[in-house]
């Protein structure tokens, strides 16, 4: 690519608030290339040698999804008799076989995907030592480190991993929704792109033509412009102040342009979580360069009073992941695109007094697509009281079997090793 | 004093070293991190008072008269949605019926937190003891409760008050006080902790986040403690020990056994070593600085505690006094969290307070809602406040501030004409805060904004960048500026945006 046409590229790309091209970090330049071909790109190149566009969307169930009120288990005297109130029995959606597992009547159109072979659960994910603190359980299943603090998450590693030398991969190749940046996406040198919603992701005021948004809009990029000298990684005060304006800058007007130009091909229930997810899918639509999306859905910390929360809970989920698979299907995006679901914990076997659960341990993930292996994936722990730790389940498949799955099988690095700091057997969620 | 400072200095009282200067700058940054930034005026009072007057003058505030406003709370059996499913007229209802009646106070009751929202960040801009408020606003993040669980206003409401009472008290007393608070015995499900089925949550909370912090205990004191905690719960508004529902059962807690209550619980972790290092690390992360302090620090702040009796007042005075506190690392390192940019962004504006029910939507979108805490660990912490949607958000608040408007986005559709937010209308001059200084010309304005604004020196660069901006040319030439010209009037906001939209603005 000559450099006439780089920056042919970057004007197209509205990155003309770099008043001055010729004081362009290298970084910049080189993730323009990137973003325009692909093949180049050491973000894009994988151990297969595909020019792969694929897509990774993490789903975040916050605060301690049920999984026995979820993923349930059928005619289960033990299940019974822990939960005498809370226990889920009736219009059961069976998963067929010999599972003797069902899915929460709520939750039909998760049983539609999963007819279709487009739906997969890991059963009993978890880790060793369990840890029943919010915080910290979400902490090990952002940062894969369930012995150490960590200030880097597992996707943030992969990108730093990606990246060559000291020049940061672009911010947008990351996208989470919602106005905290979750720890999955941070590296060390690697930031991800935030954003509420697409209208409010820009300097509002210089907007605009007239000679006075003109002249704000110099002063701005002069006063948020990048330093050649400190736009590098480094993490601290005022250069990541700088480096989060600058960032801010270059993602803000291709999610615009990408939310506002693309349409939905299906329309979407009426939940904040709904809404997440559709502006995602049109984030997809119009093929932006991001690799991972990241959605939360919050509310799933129910010591007390828990059936019907976890009833609208489970409709909010299936609905809105339900309406945004065949969004992606209908816009034939479905066969690129790997959802997955993670809760921080299960919640305890045995309810508590005030019909709600306590933090437990194992839970299910839910992972969709279109080149998925279906079906279930490892075994359901038993709920029998004997096999219980400390009233908890014990976990049948450590998370990060997940994780490795995902980095290698579908996002096809080399070093799963280094970025999970530790060999662990994938779990293969990706058709072979 | 440098980054050399040696560990037995942490505490020492800064201005013994003879290098210490008590000024502006120091004043200005007492002022920021004790309260809310301060005027002019009251940074020049400061530094009049001398440092050790200062620090006792915001500590020692109860002499100074409470005369920021109070919250008026109308009819509070509009607005608790709590209780009222007991009643016949509710049990009468159909289901459908119900639902639209729940719906109705729920909506009420978010009514009254949005007026909540508006009276406390009013009394932040205006109170004349800052550290009230700011200590209120530890507590607030430190013993977490969130309207959507505990989904009362007025509990809400009460429990802020409670932390107002014990802003500078005895910590081991206010921690009691909670413990027995409705919104907090909702919110952490104590009022259905009960004997046999213990509900865990507000136990371990109180070890994990509150007190002790996590790996100072395990799961069999959670368990043991839940136990201690049974019928511990409140009706009306007010706190009930249901003793039907307590467990009398003996209980090991902590390495220590007997028949505990709840008070015993209290009592035993604020004999942990653990519990002063908590406190210490959480005061210094709030005033000091956003990275970790050092051990040598927590412990001795923690002893300090000890020695006071965990009164805060004394221990406030040690960490105010400090060469820690004026060390360049914690000078202007700190990200400012939303509450602190926009009621410090006001009170440098003009220090009178608009209906700030417009900047709530911006302090929203910052990812501070006040009384809703993301979840019980609290608000974000430094870097973790700033992300690509936080830093735009925070760059749009000053137009909320000078103009009581989001920009107008020429051929957008998205142009918000809400009658709440064309209200908000401040009466912000530039041309008069410039002509009380002595402005006149475009060099001295823009310097003049600096200081007041940035409180430090910025790169020479961007101070040019300013400057060729406000000449409206290339040039940076200091020109005399005409402030009853009409039309700069929208250059000088302009300005004020400018700056609050810069990186360095978003540190104090």
């Amino acid at each position: 690519m000559d450099s006439m046409h780089t920056r042919r590229i970057f004007l197209a790309r509205g990155l003309t608030i770099l008043s001055a091209a010729s004081t362009l970090p290298a970084f910049i330049q080189k993730t323009a290339e990137a973003l325009n071909n692909p093949a180049d790109s050491p973000l894009t190149q994988t151990a297969a040698g595909r020019g792969d566009d694929r897509i990774l969307v993490i789903v975040q169930l916050a605060g301690g999804n049920d999984g026995l009120s979820t993923v349930i288990p059928v005619d289960n005297d033990d299940y019974r008799n822990a939960r005498p109130t809370l226990a889920v029995t009736q219009n059961l959606l069976s998963l067929g076989g010999n599972s003797n597992l069902a899915l929460h009547p709520n939750l039909q159109g998760f049983k539609s995907l999963y007819d279709a072979g487009q739906m997969s659960i890991v059963l009993g994910a978890g880790y060793p030592n369990p840890n029943r603190s919010h915080f910290r359980s979400t902490e090990i299943w952002q940062t894969a480190d369930p012995v150490n603090i960590d200030s880097t998450g597992w996707m943030g590693r992969y990108f730093d991993a990606q990246c060559s030398g000291q020049d940061p991969i672009k911010s947008e190749t990351a996208i989470s929704i919602g106005s905290l940046s979750p720890m999955t996406l941070k590296g060390d040198i690697f930031q991800p792109t935030s954003l509420q919603n697409p209208q409010n992701f820009q300097w509002l005021l210089g907007q605009g033509n007239s000679r006075q948004a003109t002249s704000l809009r110099k002063a701005y990029q002069l006063l948020n412009g990048i330093n050649p000298k400190c736009a590098i990684c480094t993490n601290t005060g005022l250069n990541f102040l700088q480096r989060t304006a600058l960032d801010a800058e270059l993602s803000g007007r291709d999610i615009r342009a990408a939310t506002e130009d693309h349409q939905n091909a299906v329309s979407y229930p009426n939940s904040q979580f709904a809404n997440s997810l559709s502006m995602v899918a049109r984030m997809i639509i119009a093929n932006m360069p991001t690799r991972v999306y990241y959605v939360s859905i919050s509310g799933f910390d129910t010591h007390a009073a828990q059936q019907r929360t976890h009833d609208n809970l489970m409709t909010e989920l299936s609905d809105g992941l339900t309406a945004f698979i065949n969004d992606l299907k209908a816009s034939g995006n479905i066969d690129r695109t790997l959802v997955v679901t993670f809760s921080e914990f299960g919640r305890r076997v045995a309810e508590n007094a005030s019909a709600g659960t306590d933090h437990g341990t194992a839970a299910p993930m839910f992972v969709f697509g279109g080149s998925i292996t279906p079906g279930l994936l490892g075994a359901q722990p038993s709920v029998a009281p004997s096999d219980l730790s400390m009233g908890d389940l014990k976990f049948t498949t450590d998370f990060r079997c997940v994780y490795t799955g995902i980095l290698q099988d579908w996002l096809g690095t080399k070093q799963t090793t280094e970025i999970l700091d530790g060999q662990f057997k994938p779990v293969s969620i990706v058709k072979a | 004093m440098g980054e050399d400072m040696q560990p037995n200095q942490y505490l020492q009282t800064a201005w013994y070293d003879p290098s210490f200067k008590w000024d502006w700058r120091t004043a200005s940054h007492l002022m920021n991190r004790a309260g809310f930034s301060g005027t002019a005026q009251e940074i020049d009072q400061l530094v009049a008072l001398g440092p050790l007057d200062a620090i006792q003058h915001l500590i020692y505030y109860q002499s100074i008269p409470d005369s920021s406003p109070y919250m008026q709370f109308g009819a509070i059996s509009d607005i608790d949605i709590g209780d009222f499913r007991q009643i016949r007229f509710f049990r009468d209802l159909t289901p459908d019926e119900r639902r639209e009646f729940l719906l109705l106070k729920l909506a009420a009751g978010a009514g009254k937190m949005d007026d909540m929202r508006c009276w406390w960040l009013n009394r932040m801009v205006q109170t004349k003891r800052p550290l009230e408020e700011k200590m209120t606003l530890l507590w607030h993040g430190l013993f977490v409760s969130a309207f959507m669980d505990v989904q009362n206003a007025y509990h809400m409401y009460l429990q802020n008050e409670l932390f107002r009472r014990f802003a500078v008290g005895n910590v081991q007393d206010l921690t009691l006080q909670v413990s027995k608070d409705p919104a907090m015995l909702r919110y952490l499900n104590n009022n259905q902790n009960v004997r046999g089925h213990p509900n865990e949550n507000y136990a371990r909370e109180l070890m994990e986040l509150f007190t002790m912090g996590i790996g100072n205990y395990t799961e069999d004191d959670v368990r043991e403690s839940a136990r201690a905690w049974t019928g511990w719960t409140f009706v009306g508004d007010n706190f009930v020990f249901n003793d039907f529902q307590h467990d009398y059962g003996e209980k090991t807690f902590l390495g220590q056994t007997g028949n505990f209550n709840g008070q015993d619980i209290v009592e035993i972790i604020f004999q942990q070593p653990a519990t002063p290092r908590h406190f210490a690390l959480k005061l210094l992360q709030f005033f000091g600085s956003d990275e970790p302090a050092p051990p040598e620090l927590v412990l001795a702040l923690g002893q300090t505690f000890q020695d006071e009796n965990w009164e805060m007042a004394p221990v406030l005075q040690k960490l105010f006094s400090s060469t820690w506190f004026y060390s360049e690392p914690v000078m202007r390192s700190k990200v400012k969290t939303p509450a602190e940019l926009v009621v410090g962004s006001l009170r440098k504006l003009n220090g009178s307070s608009p209906n700030p029910q417009a900047l709530l939507f911006s302090m929203q979108m910052m990812g501070q809602e006040l009384f809703e805490a993301p979840n019980v660990g609290g608000w974000p912490v430094g870097k973790n406040w700033i992300n690509t949607s936080t830093l735009f958000a925070r760059y749009d608040m000053p137009a909320f501030l000078v103009t009581g408007r989001r920009p107008i986005i020429p051929g957008s559709a998205w142009n918000d004409n809400s009658p709440a937010l064309q209200e908000f209308n401040t009466q912000y001059s530039p041309e008069l805060q410039l002509a009380q200084a002595g402005a006149s010309t475009t060099n001295s304005a823009v310097d003049w904004y600096i200081r007041q604004l940035i409180q430090d020196s910025v790169d020479p660069a961007k101070r040019s960048a300013l400057i060729s901006y406000l000449n409206n040319s290339d040039s940076t030439e200091d020109m005399p500026l005409n402030l009853t010209d009409q039309s700069l009037h929208a250059r000088l906001l302009g300005l004020v945006q400018l700056i609050m939209a810069m990186p360095e603005y978003q540190l104090c």
